[in-house]
């Protein structure tokens, strides 16, 4: 019994250190082959980096128009974030106070948007597209994307805004706000955790968009990082270092943006779940 | 409300339409504006086509496989995390942390880790005499393509999951397991007999969510494997993909496109109407 005292917490331990270091390492090894310089064709695989460098980081902004490429994401990201807090905001705040139906009819009303998938409205939104001059716009992949954004942006939104409680909409009515100035003044400062995941969610899912972009843009300038990384890996499949570091660089922006808002994320993603 | 609604009819509700009309027209890369009508023509020929079935069989086997790997490895995390141990933010964000790359920056590692000659996984099955030897053709050999893609896959997707039972185990009250304590249960007896059912609703929708979620899964797939090798990851959602924009067989690619829309709508409310509607245990 007492050997189980202290084997226990060890059992524990050791569990979940092995199970960060398999879940983590692929990242640990992103990192590590970015920082090698030459094609890392070693066998055995160097676990440690002998001489780290940032060679390829410079590299990687001179074969490609990554600076471009980054910039067009971070349009596309902003302007898909921008859309969906927009439009899911007012029709989650509509949600929330003037409900008419069973809750769990429109909670379901929302998954059905997450369960088409891409390449099928890929299609039509070519089709679409070609008769609006959308085609190899970064606005149409905007636009094509909030199609998965704002459903999940509006759910989280009125999983918060239910959790504001009506008697500061009503006082902000005596005071004699409008609705809409209500909704802006009172009830977003109160759920702005709830805004802080709805918008978080929107960038990544317009940073990580490929579909849309890769069908939609055939202009190289006009790429988004994603797109390039992908056709950067079907020309030079050797340049394994290089293609490590363009990998770091798009994974940064929404790594530490996924790091510096986790709580909220995580609260918002399952907001209506736990609850409902 | 009103607007949104209107972006909606524009952005989901319009481009459905467009699908299921196209399905019963033939349509070709030209894009005729008025394409001939060929009603059910399109569907036939699907069924007919070993291809599809093919697709059918890839599809259930990748979803089944993406939703039981992510669904099991998210609840191992979240069991340990909802321990309170030293260290315990550290390991929530290094679990967590896959979700936050980019899907193509995963499938680039990924690719890498897997490489042939110099990729890591290999290196390391063999030296931990796993296998037998150090080059494993994991994206060559259509039997383990599929294991290659669902490993990247649940790799991407697990934390989602974490994150929603984990909430759900905080929801549950911490005196049921005082009382279990008292009365001398067993941890198993402990997770059989309150978390596992107090986790009954999270459990529900998450399972809903990683089932669409892997239906839909294209961007992993794509970018691994484009289908293949030997059309060993080629499920329903990348065929839609490739009959549109390889074959330029618009037509039929709407008619898959119908029957892929059709299954998860089917599939969801069937799920829907048996376990979200149902009465929750008090």
């Amino acid at each position: 019994m007492a050997a189980w005292r202290w084997l226990r917490p060890a059992l524990f331990y050791a569990g979940t250190v092995f199970v960060c270091v398999v879940v983590g390492f692929p990242i640990y090894w992103m990192v590590v082959s970015a920082l090698e310089p030459g094609n890392l064709f070693n066998f055995p695989p160097r676990f440690f980096p002998l001489h780290p460098a940032w060679g390829n980081f410079v590299h990687i902004f001179t074969v490609n128009p990554l600076g471009r490429w980054l910039a067009n994401s971070l349009f596309v990201a902003t302007g898909t974030m921008i859309c969906s807090l927009a439009l899911g905001m007012h029709a989650a705040y509509g949600l929330s106070r003037f409900r008419s139906r069973p809750v769990d009819g429109l909670g379901f009303l929302m998954l059905v948007g997450q369960m088409i998938p891409v390449t099928v409205l890929t299609i039509p939104f070519y089709i679409m597209f070609r008769s609006l001059h959308l085609i190899d716009t970064l606005t149409g992949v905007v636009i094509a994307t909030t199609t998965f954004s704002v459903p999940i942006c509006l759910w989280m939104l009125k999983g918060f805004f239910d959790g504001v409680p009506r008697e500061l909409d009503e006082a902000a009515l005596t005071d004699g706000c409008t609705r809409l100035a209500a909704l802006y003044r009172v009830i977003l400062p109160a759920a702005l955790p709830g805004v802080v995941a709805a918008a978080t969610f929107g960038f990544m899912l317009g940073w990580n968009e490929f579909f849309f972009a890769s069908t939609f843009l055939g202009t190289e300038t006009k790429w988004v990082a994603t797109v390039g990384l992908v056709t950067y890996m079907g020309q030079y499949f050797v340049e394994w270092s290089a293609l490590m570091a363009t990998a770091f660089v798009i994974t940064i922006v929404p790594a530490i943006l996924f790091l510096a808002t986790q709580r909220y994320m995580m609260a918002g993603i399952t907001q209506g779940a736990v609850k409902a | 409300m009103a607007p949104t609604a209107l972006w909606m009819l524009f952005v989901l509700v319009y481009p459905v339409y467009v699908t299921i009309r196209n399905s019963l027209h033939n349509v070709g890369a030209g894009f005729d504006p008025h394409p001939a009508f060929v009603g059910l023509r399109n569907y036939a020929a699907l069924v007919d086509d070993p291809i599809f079935w093919h697709s059918v069989r890839v599809t259930a086997l990748f979803t089944l496989g993406n939703l039981a790997g992510s669904f099991g490895l998210g609840l191992l995390t979240a069991m340990l995390l909802h321990e309170r141990f030293r260290g315990r933010a550290l390991a929530r964000t290094v679990l967590l942390l896959p979700w936050a790359l980019p899907q193509v920056a995963a499938v680039v590692v990924w690719r890498w880790l897997l490489q042939v000659q110099y990729g890591a996984v290999n290196y390391i099955l063999w030296r931990a005499h796993l296998v037998a030897t150090p080059s494993i053709q994991w994206l060559v050999r259509p039997n383990l393509g599929l294991y290659a893609v669902l490993m990247v896959a649940v790799w991407w997707q697990y934390p989602i999951a974490t994150t929603f039972l984990q909430a759900g185990m905080e929801s549950i009250p911490v005196d049921l397991y005082e009382a279990a304590g008292i009365d001398g249960a067993t941890p198993w007896q402990r997770f059989r007999h309150i978390t596992w059912p107090g986790l009954s609703h999270v459990r529900n929708v998450l399972l809903l969510l990683l089932l669409f979620w892997s239906l839909g899964q294209v961007i992993i797939i794509w970018t691994m494997t484009a289908g293949g090798p030997a059309r060993a990851t080629q499920t329903l959602a990348i065929l839609v993909y490739q009959r549109a924009f390889s074959d330029f067989q618009f037509g039929s690619a709407a008619a898959l496109a119908t029957i892929v829309l059709t299954v998860a709508l089917g599939i969801g409310l069937v799920y829907y109407r048996l376990t979200l509607l149902a009465p929750r245990e008090a």
